[in-house]
């Protein structure tokens, strides 16, 4: 009978024990931002022209949706051509890329400049996520390129 | 002894009941942002002799392409993560400040100069950090030169967030 006893606490310990983990289960955020990385990157270059240019960075895939999270951008002109404005672009929102800092360099010919900075924008599925740069007096070729960082999570 | 046995098992049932519930709970955060994501837009034109402040209440509209006609619904809250903005305006006029707002506050866009086409300027701004939008509530933009403007000038302000419920 005490042996019986004994098992019973021991056993009822075990219950006990299960029960309180309730509230300390470790869980899964299925969305959780470190699960479905994503990343993309792409080039634009100018051909003595002038005008807004754009590249796609990623399309969508089907039941998921992108979220943007950073991107950091680089662009590189001559003397006289001015790169000035930049957009991440995608299922109809955007958001302004600043070209902050201006890179020291040898060059008595051209000029580079970049930023980078976190950002919030999403974009649906099937939707494309582009950049898209405008130059002006551009007599040479200018180019920029463009990377960003985000995640995928479920579309429902 | 074969109680006990009994006993036994039905310990170790529980045991193994509770380690089985360790990886077995996916979730998803109804709330998280990346899932209900939402922008709007705004332009402010000042015309040319223009003083004061340009005023314009912004569009809003939410990443599965639903218009909201520019007002939070009722029973949701809008958290703005990010604002920014395209500006273009003659060298002989000079911004004073560019603003984004709520019912619940402001936030400054701290122009820059980008480039120029020979005496028209482009600016770009950029700002991250919380802006909250209650209920039935607008987003507005505000754009102010220094003095009366002797050309034209424009903004255009793009924001980025999410939606939540109220309650």
């Amino acid at each position: 009978m005490k042996h019986i006893l004994s098992i019973l606490t021991v056993a009822a310990a075990l219950a006990v024990s299960a029960a309180a983990q309730t509230y300390s289960q470790p869980v899964r955020e299925v969305n959780s931002e470190t699960r479905q990385p994503v990343t993309g990157y792409c080039v634009i270059q100018w051909t003595n022209s002038i005008g807004v240019s754009s590249c796609s960075l990623y399309t969508v895939p089907a039941g998921k949706r992108l979220a943007v999270r950073d991107v950091s951008f680089r662009c590189g002109s001559s003397n006289t051509a001015s790169v000035a404005l930049g957009k991440l672009e995608g299922n109809g929102a955007t958001q302004a890329l600043v070209l902050l800092q201006q890179i020291p360099d040898n060059s008595t010919t051209g000029r580079h400049f970049a930023g980078a900075r976190p950002v919030f924008l999403h974009v649906n599925s099937g939707n494309l996520l582009a950049t898209a740069w405008l130059t002006q007096d551009a007599n040479e070729n200018p180019g920029c390129e463009v990377s960003f960082q985000g995640f995928l999570v479920d579309a429902n | 002894m074969k109680r006990t046995l009994i006993l036994l098992i039905a310990g170790a049932a529980l045991a193994l009941s509770a380690a089985a519930q360790t990886y077995s709970q996916p979730v998803r955060d109804v709330d998280s942002g990346a899932r209900s994501g939402a922008y709007g837009y705004c332009s402010v034109t000042l015309a040319a002799g223009f003083s004061g402040s340009g005023l314009q209440n912004c569009s809003l509209g939410t990443v599965t392409g639903q218009n909201l006609n520019g007002t939070v619904p009722d029973g949701k809250i809008l958290i703005i993560e990010e604002a920014s903005a395209t500006c273009r305006k003659n060298s002989a006029d000079d911004w004073s400040r560019l603003i984004i707002s709520s019912s619940h506050g402001q936030r400054l866009l701290p122009l820059t100069l980008q480039g120029a086409s020979g005496s028209t300027q482009a600016w770009v701004a950029h700002t991250t950090g919380r802006l909250y939008v209650a209920p039935t509530r607008t987003v507005r933009a505000q754009l102010d030169t220094i003095g009366n403007t002797q050309y034209s000038a424009s903004c255009t302000i793009s924001y980025t967030g999410f939606l939540v419920d109220a309650q």
